[in-house]
């Protein structure tokens, strides 16, 4: 079973900081692998040594993700190889110019069985290229997938709805973006972290991709801010516990919600 | 008819549906057309959104058995195409945002995902909605046409809407999908009843939290608020304590109650994102320097392990006066 | 000259800081320790992990890794879970004896064993009466056909009852030299004849210290590791690499006790502002931050010297002795910044406090460090 799996690669949210002025800067955040992705890179690594085959890693976006420690984390949590579409017309791409570049990035690698995401990315999590992929592909793809069995010449999948859960049967190749809990990722170690240097990294253009130019973008990012704080009244009760709960407990009857 | 001015809204939840409805006619105030509610069900939930304040009704039919709703898809492309609405506005819900996401990708734009609120830059659209784990909040424009937007339960509020006069039923023809998902089976899941976004009162334990058989004290707290029991997420998929319905968050439930209580949470933007707009935000942690003590109405100082049981026989002896 | 860690090293050690938040968290290291109990689970997680695969020769499941490596690992290890880092510290020393010394056979089963979670081999050397001394030891070794049998005493004993095997020092009482007439044993811990008595310690709660007492322990002569009347300069060989590990543990400690002491000036309010808007206590906060940033350095120098090839014979002792001491400085500073709290038992500082004290002794203490370093600062002085 051929596998490739989608990652983002993106500035950490935690190392956000916020500008006097309310503006945000990145600058001096990492880059990450996203939280998300790595559900996905783990539920792929389970499928290929359940059943065989290859894992390709994938990732498009500013020449700043072809690094070669992000490449490492990457393949030492287990894909065999990797891509990386990386020029800095991808940055800040939309969903949609991301989902045609990948979509021309697996058509590249070609007889592909399965696509596997995230269920979204870690920066913006839209949740939405997956779906876009698997369209753009003109194969199935479903989303909050919590569970992938191989089962004859395709795959048996359980989605984790809001009220119920899904077990739905389809035929390959599809694209699904499974959930955080369908696995916990593995951490990497050192065996791994070595031979991950050793792993192909394929760096692939846009005209690589027989795409001349980037997608155009459909939408534009007008504004990136810190949120607005809420105004809390940010009374503090210290005291003993008795005293403290007492004094909660008054607070709340006067707001009103016991 | 020319319908480019048009709003369409689509759920499956006809809770949410009613709700987009009403957010729709804030867009189509601006547009100047008319808000149309995308219905899939029996003929009788159709003529219902015109009661719900829908101007057109576009009606998709029953789901045929053994489909998925993901499978209106084609069906709702062609429309699009036939009709050029100016937008479509679809329920974030799990089927929703797959709907939302193959329909963009089919009509060449990108969804604007989990949208907060719109704005209006003359006659330019802007969508507000959080990114970087509840850490920014960025403000998108779309280039493209239509506008495809995806907004989640409790943004818009049904209450003030009028309803409509019923007008006449539009059906949708089906079109046949390329390929099909078997449906093997559906099973309710036990936990799923929770609905933490309609709950008046939530409590919510963090990692304050030492181990899992602790959860009783807060539960019981819970019950004496009348709340719903909810977590962060490491309670829920870190230890797995509680199930993952319940965690509050980025990935997880977004609600704004009356009160929200956090016992021994720290308060990442990732969790806050979830719960910031609650009407009052109380805080119980030893640590005053934590962020949801700073970021709360009443943030009390002391051991959860003291304070909350102090806190039970305090609701039961107002409760019993 | 390039302070910066490799890139597999940055891996390595995110991957580990990530492992011990989740096996090995606060709330779990302080009740173990409340109940004095090994951390079985999280040193099996460091197993499933890789960590104690690091340095081990990989025909034994092991992967490669340089001390400077293994000096990182040991301080991570020391700042979010000291236990680990003082366990994995004390095996360093057996195992690598066994490495460097053992047989095919026991090479396959210790280390082997090791990779996969067993317990590092305890260290059977101190005596009632051959403490810092070493060659005063008594414990015998009596050859009888193809066995060995062992009598004696050992103290201070450490991990000795949960091992599965105890590294034996036994003194050949014809020898004349004693430093040529000690040889060292694999003994397993299950050996008829042994008897543990646990010893009460002022900290080090998770791991147990043992008196073992020895009579006619029965084991296979093949059981004896290197060349017999070896076992003194075998031991030698690894005790610098062990004091090295004990100082990065340590080093991992001061910084979490830097770390708790910073968080708790910025937010405990003090006659109306935080505690560390105030002289007195930044200066303290400085010179702990000091030391961290020496200690630290130092013992990256000298793993560093240790993977060059070059002799660390006074240099090590010097750091163990500054580090010792620093981090008992700075983890006291950490009491003493959180004043009635840093005193209660519910914090982790006394917990550092306590467990940090015995690096002054244990390991080497200072006194016979400054035995070693004294006379080879000497010695090279007058060859220079």
């Amino acid at each position: 079973m051929k596998i490739v799996v989608c990652a983002k690669l993106a500035p950490d949210a935690s190392d956000i900081e916020v500008r006097s002025d309310g503006s945000i800067s990145l600058d001096r955040a990492e880059w990450r692998i996203g939280s998300f992705d790595l559900q996905a890179i783990e539920a792929a690594v389970r499928l290929r040594d359940a059943h065989g085959g290859s894992v390709t890693a994938l990732s498009a976006g500013p020449q700043r993700i072809n690094h070669s420690k992000l490449r490492k984390d990457l393949l030492s949590r287990g894909p065999d190889e990797l891509v990386l579409v990386a020029e800095d017309v991808l940055n800040g791409a939309d969903t949609a110019v991301t989902a045609q570049v990948l979509a021309a990035a697996v058509r590249k690698i070609g007889a592909v069985d399965l696509v596997l995401t995230g269920e979204g990315s870690a920066d913006l999590y839209f949740q939405q290229v997956g779906l876009q992929l698997g369209e753009l592909l003109e194969v199935p793809a479903f989303n909050a997938v919590s569970k992938i069995e191989v089962k004859d010449s395709g795959v048996r999948i359980e989605r984790s709805l809001e009220e119920e859960t899904e077990v739905l049967e389809l035929p390959l190749p599809a694209v699904l973006a499974v959930t955080t809990d369908i696995h916990t990722p593995r951490l990497p170690n050192m065996k791994e972290i070595l031979l991950a240097a050793k792993k192909p990294v394929y760096e692939w253009s846009l005209a690589d991709l027989e795409l001349e130019n980037a997608p155009e973008p459909r939408v534009e990012a007008v504004s990136l801010r810190a949120p607005r704080p809420v105004e809390r009244k940010r009374i503090l009760i210290e005291g003993s516990p008795e005293e403290a709960a007492q004094s909660l407990a008054g607070y709340l009857v006067k707001e009103g919600v016991v | 008819m020319t319908d480019d001015k048009d709003v369409w809204v689509f759920s499956e939840k006809p809770a949410l549906q009613a709700e987009l409805i009403a957010g729709a006619h804030q867009l189509s105030a601006n547009t100047g057309g008319q808000v149309a509610a995308v219905v899939l069900g029996a003929r009788s939930q159709a003529e219902q959104a015109f009661d719900l304040g829908a101007q057109r009704v576009l009606w998709l039919g029953e789901l045929p058995s053994g489909r998925l709703v993901e499978d209106i898809v084609p069906t709702l492309v062609a429309a699009v195409q036939d009709k050029c609405p100016f937008g479509v506005i679809i329920g974030a819900t799990v089927r929703g945002r797959a709907v939302a996401g193959r329909l963009a990708a089919r009509l060449g734009v990108a969804a604007l995902a989990d949208v907060l609120e719109f704005q209006w830059d003359g006659s330019a659209l802007l969508a507000r909605h959080m990114v970087f784990g509840g850490g920014a909040v960025r403000i998108d424009r779309p280039l493209a046409s239509p506008v495809i937007a995806t907004i989640g339960q409790g943004i818009f509020e049904t209450g003030s809407l009028q309803a409509q006069p019923k007008g006449e039923i539009e059906p949708l023809p089906w079109v046949e999908p390329p390929w099909q998902a078997a449906v093997i089976e559906r099973r309710s899941r036990a936990v799923s009843s929770v609905n933490l976004s309609a709950a008046k009162r939530v409590v919510c334990p963090g990692r304050g939290v030492a181990r899992q058989e602790d959860l009783g004290l807060i539960e019981e707290l819970a019950q004496a608020l009348s709340a719903e029991m909810a977590c962060t997420r490491p309670l829920a998929e870190g230890l797995g304590w509680l199930p993952r319905e319940r965690y509050i968050g980025i990935s997880g439930a977004m609600i704004k109650p009356d009160l929200y209580l956090g016992v021994g949470v720290s308060g990442q933007a990732q969790h806050t994102i979830g719960m910031s707009e609650s009407r009052v935000v109380v805080a119980i942690n030893k640590d005053r320097g934590a962020p949801l003590m700073t970021q709360s109405d009443y943030a009390v100082e002391g051991d959860l392990y003291q304070v909350v049981p102090a806190l039970i026989r305090a609701l039961k002896a107002r409760k019993a006066k | 000259m390039d302070f910066r860690w490799t890139e597999e090293q940055e891996l390595l050690i995110q991957s580990l800081e990530e492992l011990l938040q989740r096996e090995a968290p606060e709330t779990l290291m302080a009740e173990l320790d409340a109940r004095h109990e090994f951390p079985f689970k999280p040193w099996q997680a460091l197993a499933d992990n890789g960590i104690l695969a690091l340095g081990i020769p990989e025909e034994y499941g092991g992967v490669p890794a340089d001390i400077t490596t293994l000096t990182l690992v040991c301080e991570t290890l020391g700042k979010y879970a000291l236990p680990l880092g003082i366990i994995y510290s004390l095996g360093i020393i057996t195992i690598r004896d066994i490495i460097q010394f053992g047989s095919e056979e026991i090479k396959a089963k210790v280390l082997g064993g090791f990779v996969r979670g067993d317990l590092p081999v305890a260290l059977g050397i101190t005596e009632p009466q051959a403490g810092s001394d070493a060659a005063a030891m008594k414990a015998t070794a009596q050859i009888d056909g193809d066995d060995v049998i062992f009598n004696g005493q050992k103290m201070y004993c450490t991990l000795a009852k949960i091992a599965k095997y105890i590294l034996l020092m036994t003194r050949d009482a014809q020898g004349t030299n004693p430093y040529a007439s000690i040889s060292m044993w694999l003994l397993p811990t299950d050996t008829p004849g042994l008897r543990f008595n646990i010893l009460n310690k002022v900290g080090w709660w998770t791991v147990p210290t043992y008196e073992v007492f020895i009579e006619n322990a029965r084991v296979p002569r093949k059981n004896l590791v290197g060349q017999f009347n070896s076992g003194w300069p075998q031991l030698m060989a690894n005790f610098e690499i062990e004091r090295l590990a004990l100082c990065a543990a340590s080093v991992g400690a001061a910084e979490a006790a830097l770390e708790d002491s910073l968080s708790y000036a910025n937010r405990r309010v003090q006659f109306g502002n935080p505690i560390g808007s105030y002289q007195a206590v930044q200066h303290i906060l400085t010179d702990m931050a000091i030391k961290n940033e020496n200690m630290r350095n130092y013992i990256y120098k000298v793993a560093w010297m240790m993977d060059q090839g070059q002799s660390v014979r006074h240099e090590h002792a010097m750091c163990k002795l500054y580090v010792a001491r620093a981090a008992c400085e700075v983890t006291d500073s950490a009491v003493q910044i959180m004043g009635g709290l840093g005193y209660m038992m519910d914090h982790r500082v006394q917990r550092l406090w306590r467990d940090i004290r015995l690096m002054r002794i244990g390991g080497g203490t200072d006194e016979i460090m400054y035995n070693i370093a004294g006379p080879q600062l000497l010695k090279h002085a007058r060859k220079s």
